[in-house]
């Protein structure tokens, strides 16, 4: 999708009809649309405006999102009469050019009150011959189309407030985010693909076969029915407790940030913070050594209880060489050469049926002991080194049990102090607002291990039942059946467990893939953008993850500065659009990837100048088009020199207010523009004009 | 981490493919355009289009 122009009409303060074009990268090196506007100019509305002419919605941090409609147009409006609000949107699409229009009709009922009376949702596409068609018969299938277009979830992800852009990176979005990923890169069209093969279609053909087959298919079929039927109930389980256990986090973490704020609190709860640190990177230390220890045990670990055979060889060998068995007196290849040469090296001929062929044929049946010596040498070499081995197991192991003595020593005087910083966290002394809040948050944590441990339940339940699952499905596909229809049944059955699969491993060929691929692009900006030695990555389940090196392990970083986080949310979101582009095409039969927008209102507004200029400089690389809303102090020289070069397009929102002495102008490339005026009119309003 | 290209991507998408008998190919792209029609809903009803598509190509 390419936003190619935007028409507005009484929408907010945006009076009458207005409209713009946006840079739509027919120069692909000028791929950005600026927007300068004072504060209250409508930047946020602008932006609204986009999303509700899509979706009939607004973001959720839209100031009064009912009102919509122009406070002028209201007061001009005869008591009675009908004002309309709307919003037109041209896009690009690779199957040719749509117009979307919604307008909300509204009857003046008071000087200030109106009462909406109705909204419409036009769409039309203009073909390839350039012919404008009106797309579907109603407005419920017209906003589905939309919604095929760019899911209403995805928005968030490309029209979106700079300055709240961090929650993105929020541990408590990760739900979210993940989901949004995967709907946008295409991964979740093969994850329910396969979960409806595997349930619903599976089952409603197990239950045909049970109609069908003979007596031994029909039982297996309906044992299977019964496991499909019971997994089902798992998932919803495991479902509804991942549910609450990322709401007991988002209330957890309320309750934290209400005791931060509470003054007396603070030293407790950054001591709190510190100490949850200490104990998450105790954690990763203890399982680094289990992982050292147990690559030492699998090399080596047998060797542990080996010196009896080790000295019972040693023996053996000795007394071998006592007896003089060894070393071999003659080698056999030497004894070979004279049988084939049929003449000793003192001439005498050696010919089958003499005694000296004799001889020499006894001597080889003893040179077998040449090979045996050869053996012997390199076991006796070979003893030393498993010797030696066997020592660094043992060093290995003293090794770990003395780290983990101090590990988990570590531990229990962590955790001690957790229980006393929590203990004091709690004191009544604090006053009954903290004593209460402690309380609570005792009773979360305890709820959040024990869903923990729900979940692990149902994840082993899970794997039970699919190992049962898969256990019927081989016998299905044994059984013989003379029914004609019952074969093609088992023949469908079979294919959908042929396509199950093959979606499950396109599912982690493309999840892989994405990962990496974010991972790969978020670092490297990172690396060039942060100042801190810091590294950001993104996990499997496309959580962004800030960490840093502490005595020789990775921690987490705890407490990432709104400023980092945003930086990360940005590229992010910036790295996501790149992945879809890059994907774009048409595979298995289906449009995948594509081109998207990023609107992004107020994207440096709490950035230090290193953070603006870097992510001014990364943003327009990574998307095809970017819309940015700012204001004259967001736009300063570190941004404006970054992205001068990329400007497409560029508009000033000027505000028009009845306030007098409130002129302001904007200087834009050395040039001076009008940026609010005073207005003799009493109505404010923003006018668009490009600069 | 060494990055791994997109023929690699593409050569490991094609031995799952090839791992498919063709009407099974025909199946899996069938499912997969049903999907995307639908990736809008929370809980698209895609069940009677995809039996319907398992008929007719495994018939």
């Amino acid at each position: 999708m390419k936003l190619v122009s935007l028409a507005l009409q009484n929408f907010r303060q945006f009076y009458g009809e207005q409209s713009c074009e946006f840079a739509t990268g027919d120069d692909p090196s000028r791929v950005v649309t600026v927007f300068h506007g004072y504060n209250g100019a409508g930047k946020t509305a602008l932006l609204n405006a986009l999303v509700w002419c899509l979706y009939g919605t607004t973001t959720p941090d839209f100031q009064a999102p009912d009102k919509l409609e122009n406070e002028g147009a209201i007061a001009e409006a005869p008591i009675g009469s009908e004002i309309t609000v709307a919003v037109s949107l041209v896009f690009d699409r690779p199957d040719g050019q749509y117009r979307v229009r919604r307008a909300r009709v509204s009857v003046k009922e008071g000087a200030t009150q109106i009462r909406q009376k109705s909204q419409t949702l036009d769409l039309f596409r203009t073909d390839e011959t350039g012919e404008l068609k009106p797309v579907e018969d109603n407005d419920v299938k017209r906003q589905k189309r939309i919604s095929q277009f760019l899911p209403n979830t995805l928005y968030p992800f490309f029209f979106f407030n700079g300055e709240r852009v961090e929650r993105i990176a929020n541990e408590d979005a990760y739900n979210s985010v993940e989901a949004g990923v995967k709907t946008l890169l295409d991964i979740a069209i093969f994850e329910r693909g396969e979960k409806h093969l595997r349930t619903q279609v599976e089952r409603e053909l197990t239950a045909a076969l049970q109609q069908l087959g003979d007596a031994e298919l029909v039982k297996v079929a309906k044992e299977l029915e019964e496991l499909e039927k019971a997994g089902e109930v798992i998932a919803d389980r495991a479902q509804l407790h991942l549910k609450n256990l990322q709401a007991l986090s988002i209330e957890i973490s309320d309750i934290e940030s209400k005791q931060e704020k509470i003054q007396h609190l603070a030293d407790l709860t950054k001591d709190r913070d510190r100490l949850r640190a200490d104990e998450e990177r105790n954690g990763l230390e203890i399982l680094e050594a289990k992982k050292r220890f147990l690559a030492a045990l699998s090399k080596s670990g047998y060797l542990a209880f080996s010196e009896g055979i080790l000295a019972s060889t040693e023996t053996l060998i000795a007394d071998a060489r006592r007896r003089g068995d060894i070393p071999a007196k003659i080698k056999p290849q030497f004894v070979d050469d004279l049988l084939a040469a049929k003449e000793c090296i003192c001439g005498t001929v050696i010919v089958e049926g003499t005694k000296e062929h004799a001889r020499l044929l006894s001597w080889r049946d003893q040179t077998g002991l040449a090979d045996l010596e050869e053996h012997i040498s390199s076991t006796s070499a070979s003893i030393g080194r498993l010797r030696e081995r066997r020592d660094d197991y043992r060093e290995a192991s003293s090794q770990f049990s003395k780290d983990m003595q101090s590990l988990l020593s570590s531990r229990k005087s962590i955790r001690s102090d957790l229980a006393v910083i929590e203990e004091k966290l709690g004191d009544p002394a604090h006053g009954e607002d903290a004593a209460r809040l402690q309380e609570t948050l005792k009773r979360l944590q305890r709820q959040r291990e024990d869903t923990k441990a729900e979940i692990i339940v149902c994840q082993r339940d899970a794997s039970n039942n699919e190992e049962k699952q898969a256990e019927l499905k081989r016998k299905i596909r044994t059984l013989q059946t003379q029914n004609e229809r019952a074969a093609l049944v088992k023949r469908q059955l079979e294919a959908i467990d042929h396509v199950a699969d093959a979606l499950a491993s396109l599912t982690r060929i493309q999840k892989e893939d994405v990962r990496r691929a974010l991972d790969e692009s978020i670092r490297l900006i990172w690396d060039d953008a942060a100042i801190k030695q810091y590294e950001a990555s993104v996990t499997e389940d496309y959580r962004l993850l800030l960490s840093k090196q502490v005595g020789g392990t990775q921690v987490p970083v705890i407490g990432a500065s709104t400023g980092e986080k945003q930086v990360l949310a940005l590229s992010f979101v910036g790295s996501l659009v790149k992945k879809a582009r890059e994907n774009f095409g048409q595979s298995y039969g289906v449009q995948v990837g594509g081109y998207y927008p990023l609107v992004m209102d107020s994207p440096f507004g709490s950035l230090e100048d290193d953070y603006r200029a870097k992510v001014a400089e990364w943003v327009p690389k990574l998307a095809d088009q970017i819309v940015v809303l700012v204001s004259r102090s967001q736009w300063r020289s570190e941004v404006e020199n970054a992205m001068k070069g990329r400007i497409g397009k560029e508009f000033i929102l000027e505000l028009h207010t009845a306030k007098e002495g409130a002129n302001r102008d904007i200087e834009i490339h050395g040039v001076k523009h009008p940026y609010v005026v005073s207005s003799l009119d009493p109505i404010e309003k923003t006018i668009i004009r490009e600069v | 981490m060494p990055t791994q290209s997109r023929e690699q991507v593409a050569e490991q998408i094609r031995s799952v493919l090839l791992g498919l008998s063709e009407p099974e190919r025909r199946l899996l792209n069938a499912v997969l355009k049903l999907e995307q029609e639908n990736l809008y809903l929370d809980r698209p009803r895609v069940k009677d289009d995809i039996i319907a598509e398992v008929r007719r190509v495994i018939s």
